[in-house]
């Protein structure tokens, strides 16, 4: 015998254990389970009002879903009911079977019981699919207009989820929304203003056509403003009548008044009356006042009724309730674009607002504090925001790292202010600054010749302070490799100008610890292959090491980690006595692309000492791929001046020879990135491409007798790659192949190369003059001697010449990136 | 519009539970969990919502009971809460003086209830009379069947 409703919640209710009350549900759904088997259909309204329960209570209860259907096809309105709240609760309209009900749910949209009519509008508003909806529209725009307002609203929502659901009929209830905005039941007048604000999000081309129902909304408006309570009893809320229409009205005038004039004075007035009117002291006002405020920062309004907006916000901001305050800085978030003038005068409450104890509110003020920093006040907001870091939930300190990092990047005054900052921020949040910002702190070091002294010195010192901070440590180590030269010069001075005394001895101390204790120990083999890049890039800058380093690379060639013990073999390799010429090549400096920095370069470095040299003189590769110059007679000059204009502060003449892999010159590791001493314009070498942290080797290994093919030249149809290769007698053979992909042939083709003085260049004739359509057979074969045996790089300039479909074609390239020691 | 509506009890019970968008039965009670855990240790003294995902969670406590509403990114707080007082006015007024148990035993009268204010999220009557009326006639309704059935 199937017990009540209430004896199976009593008895759920009377279990003392979590296994006692399993035993009863399991106990009551074989009942149930059985009952519906059977076809019970006396007690089967109770039987799924007891399956609710045990529903809500995260019980499984699939098997009642068919009970549902069987429910809502009975002519019992107390089953029906039931049914229907099964169906909305046990079902979603994904679940399959819910096709089954739509014929059901159509019929009790037709029948004479208005509250048959509304568990059916019901059910499809709540979990129509898009099926249904499609099926069922006509229905529902027949009920739309109904006599009984009851049926008439919930048709209206129902035709919104239909707008929501299903694309190509957005526009089948537009006829009948005049009449909903017109309606006199609040009901209907609800219902209408949610279908229209959905059509408009989902089709705002519409909001032109519905320009001409501003006036009664605003007329509806004003009647709530003004009516008293005698006459709206029935919808005062503490005071106000309404405040749903009011808010629902407000939102739609907004998307109504946005980007128009006209439209905008239609509403100028009720939104000054509704914003002077409204009771701000309770929920229920403010509700109001928030919308308007919205509804007024959107819309064209006027500049009283904008001063009126901005006043409301103030007060909101400096309330004492957390909720108001919240939706304060929630229009401010949203109204950034629009009002700088009063996001700014608000500035100090907002940064108040980071120091609360509820989180929610400190969410809402971080974000409002990142649309404040402009370059104004760039240093007082990165002050705070720095200071906020100190403080901030681990789970803020990834975003605001990253959005610290973007604003100095974006409004730094200077350089060195840039980098002092970013050496705050990876001090105190160094395990969130993500890799990026890394890679883009180091090209920014690395493009600011006049501050590498500056920067290794502040950075080492924060390193030996504390090694925690991932991101500090893998600069850090980064730029003790690159820049090493100036700790140990001795001629580094401190801020007060006291001389700094820091040996060889001590930086390998430093690294040694940094391997010793990576900052995050899963990730030690990344901290590991910086190490090791750094180490032997000591190498060359700490002379007097060379055998520490050398046992301090060994500890990495066991390594399990296949690229830290491929890196530290190779690295090994290099320390021996064979490489001795080429080293200092190798271990050059990174080269530098200006045009990756961003930001700051244009700005002055930021101390008045340095900043008499002008930026970025001294880096080498600037000038040389900014002056590819046009005539080939130009060539040995240009390629006989790498190292001019050594910088100030001790940079030694070095740092004019790197180049080459212009492409791959931010990565932290990406060390031989360039081959040495060839500073080639626009780096067709393969090194371009390799942008990845570990990509080390992109540039090739340089012990390659036979270097990969290299692409020269490549436009309009036309490519030229080449293929160098060492011969015994040190000699390079390079064979330049000539692909034509275009559909018609090239004729009179002729392909010269200059070379700088000292290579003497020797050119076989090419195999053909003219290249075929679609062929790749014409090769031509150049044989090179560099008289300096390859401490300079071998560099070509070359002219290209052809004529297509009988219009003649002259081009140049230069090509740097042939591999080390050609 | 309104994502879904919960009442969980401070014990962290569910004593209601309503989605308006679709949400698979097993993400529904890891949604109630998850924003339960949150919502439970949140103190007294701070703002009623929270964000949480895309979302924000509009709550606000009736002595055992916290009501939770779900609204999307731009929709009114304050308005939520009101939304939300306005159901806890007309349970009230049916129940006159509803607590705790009245919606344990009566949770299908709670969720006609809610089916009277709101429809696929989005608030359908804003008149409480209205709410009220509607219910108890189709609670007469329901009566009239039973004593027909009875007599039967």
């Amino acid at each position: 015998m199937s017990i009540k409703l209430r004896e199976l919640i009593r008895s759920i209710r009377a279990s003392k254990t979590a296994a006692e009350e399993r035993a009863v549900v399991a106990r009551e759904c074989a009942l149930i389970r059985t009952a519906f088997k059977e076809d019970d259909n006396q007690f089967r309204h109770r039987n799924v009002a007891k399956l609710l329960f045990i529903h809500m209570m995260g019980y499984p209860t699939h098997f009642g879903q068919m009970e549902c259907l069987k429910l809502i096809a009975s002519n019992k309105f107390p089953e029906k009911r039931v049914g229907y709240l099964g169906l909305t609760q046990l079902l979603d309209e994904n679940t399959e079977v819910l096709m089954l009900v739509t014929n059901s749910v159509k019929n009790d949209m037709n029948h004479d019981n208005q509250y048959v009519n509304g568990l059916a509008l019901c059910a499809l508003g709540n979990i129509g699919s898009n099926e249904m909806c499609r099926a069922l529209a006509r229905e529902v725009e027949n009920l739309m207009s109904s006599g009984n307002p009851y049926v008439r609203k919930k048709a209206a929502l129902c035709a919104m989820r239909i707008v929501r659901k299903v694309d190509e009929i957005e526009d089948k209830f537009n006829g009948k929304i005049g009449q909903l905005l017109e309606d006199r039941n609040h009901g209907v007048l609800l219902a209408g203003c949610s279908l229209l604000t959905t059509v408009l999000e989902v089709n705002p081309s519409y909001v032109k056509e519905f320009r001409r129902y501003i006036p009664p909304l605003v007329r509806a408006l004003r009647n709530m403003v003004t009516s008293g309570y005698s006459s709206a009893a029935e919808y005062d809320v503490a005071g106000i009548t309404d405040p749903f229409l009011q808010a629902k009205i407000l939102r739609l005038l907004r998307i109504l008044g946005e980007r128009s004039v006209d439209a905008s004075d239609e509403m100028n007035d009720i939104l000054a009356q509704v914003a002077t009117n409204t009771e701000g002291t309770k929920n229920t006002g403010n509700s109001i006042l928030y919308e308007c405020v919205l509804t007024i920062m959107s819309i064209e309004a006027e500049s009283g009724l904008r001063v009126l907006g901005v006043n409301i916000l103030g007060r909101f901001l400096l309330s004492r309730d957390n909720n108001i305050r919240y939706v304060a800085l929630a229009t401010l978030q949203r109204m950034v674009n629009v009002d700088q003038q009063v996001m700014q005068r608000h500035r100090n409450t907002i940064i108040e607002c980071l120091k609360d104890a509820d989180i929610s509110i400190r969410k809402r003020a971080l974000d409002v504090t990142y649309s404040l920093v402009d370059d104004a006040n760039i240093k007082s907001m990165t002050k705070e925001l720095l200071n906020y870091l100190l403080v901030a939930e681990p789970e803020f300190k990834e975003e605001l790292c990253s959005k610290i990092c973007m604003a100095v990047e974006k409004f730094s005054p200077s350089r060195r202010w840039q980098i002092d900052t970013l050496i705050k921020v990876m001090c105190l949040g160094g395990n969130f600054v993500k890799e990026p910002q890394r890679e883009k702190f180091c090209r920014v070091v690395a493009a600011t010749p006049e501050l590498h002294s500056y920067t290794v010195i502040k950075l080492y010192f924060n390193m030996k302070e504390s090694l925690t901070q991932e991101a500090l440590v893998h600069v850090g180590v980064w730029c003790l490799g690159e820049f090493g030269d100036h700790l140990v010069s001795g001629r580094a001075v401190g801020p007060d100008d006291q001389p700094i005394h820091v040996t060889a001895g001590d930086v390998l101390d430093l690294l040694h610890d940094v391997v010793r204790k990576p900052p995050c120990a899963e990730k030690a083999p990344a901290t590991h292959c910086l190490v090791s890049a750094a180490l032997i890039k000591l190498v060359t800058r700490c002379p007097s090491e060379f055998d520490r380093i050398r046992k301090l690379l060994r500890r990495f060639d066991g390594s399990l980690h296949v690229d830290l013990q491929q890196r530290s073999c190779e690295f090994l390799e290099l320390l021996s006595s064979e490489w001795d010429a080429h080293r200092a090549g190798i271990l050059d400096r990174m080269p530098v692309n200006d045009k990756e920095i961003g930001g700051a370069e244009t700005r002055a470095v930021g101390d008045s000492t340095i900043d008499g040299v002008p930026s970025g003189a001294g880096s080498g590769p600037g000038p040389m791929i900014g002056g590819g110059a046009k005539d080939l007679l130009d060539l040995n000059d240009l390629l006989d001046g790498p190292s001019a204009g050594p910088p100030a502060g001790g940079v030694p003449p070095t740092t004019g020879g790197a180049g080459g892999g212009g492409g791959g010159g931010g990565d932290l590791l990406d060390l031989l990135g360039g081959p040495p001493s060839a500073p080639g314009p626009s780096a067709p070498g393969p090194a371009a491409g390799g942008d990845g942290l570990l990509d080390i080797f992109s540039g090739g290994a340089p012990a390659a007798a036979e270097a990969p093919p290299m692409v020269a030249y490549e436009k309009n149809g036309l490519k030229i790659t080449l293929f160098p290769r060492k011969e015994a007698d040190g000699s390079v053979v390079v064979l330049a192949r000539f692909a034509n992909s275009l559909s018609c042939p090239l004729t009179n083709f002729v392909f010269e190369a200059a070379v700088p003085k000292y290579v003497t260049l020797t050119m076989q004739p090419a195999t053909g003059q003219v290249l075929p359509p679609q062929n790749d057979m014409v090769t031509q074969t150049m044989s090179c001697v560099n008289a300096t045996g390859g401490e300079k790089g071998l560099l070509m300039k070359l002219r290209i010449g052809y004529v297509c479909n009988g219009t003649p074609v002259q081009e140049m390239a230069q090509i740097g990136g042939f591999p080390p020691g050609y | 519009m309104i994502q879904f509506i919960l009442l969980i009890s401070r014990q962290g019970k569910t004593r209601l539970k309503k989605w308006f968008v679709p949400c698979p039965e097993r993400d529904q009670f890891r949604t109630i969990k998850e924003v339960s855990s949150l919502i439970l240790s949140r103190s007294p003294k701070v703002c009623n919502f929270l964000e949480w995902r895309d979302y924000k969670l509009c709550y606000k406590r009736y002595a055992s009971l916290f009501f939770i509403a779900c609204v999307e990114g731009n929709d009114n707080e304050l308005l939520a809460l009101e939304t939300v007082h306005h159901f806890v006015e007309c349970l009230d007024r049916y129940f006159g003086n509803v607590c705790e148990l009245d919606l344990i035993f009566n949770f299908h009268k709670a969720y006609y209830i809610l089916d009277e204010i709101l429809i696929s999220g989005e608030l359908q009557e804003s008149s409480k009379r209205a709410v009220l009326h509607h219910i108890s006639e189709q609670d007469a309704m329901m009566q009239e069947n039973e004593q027909a059935k009875r007599k039967g």
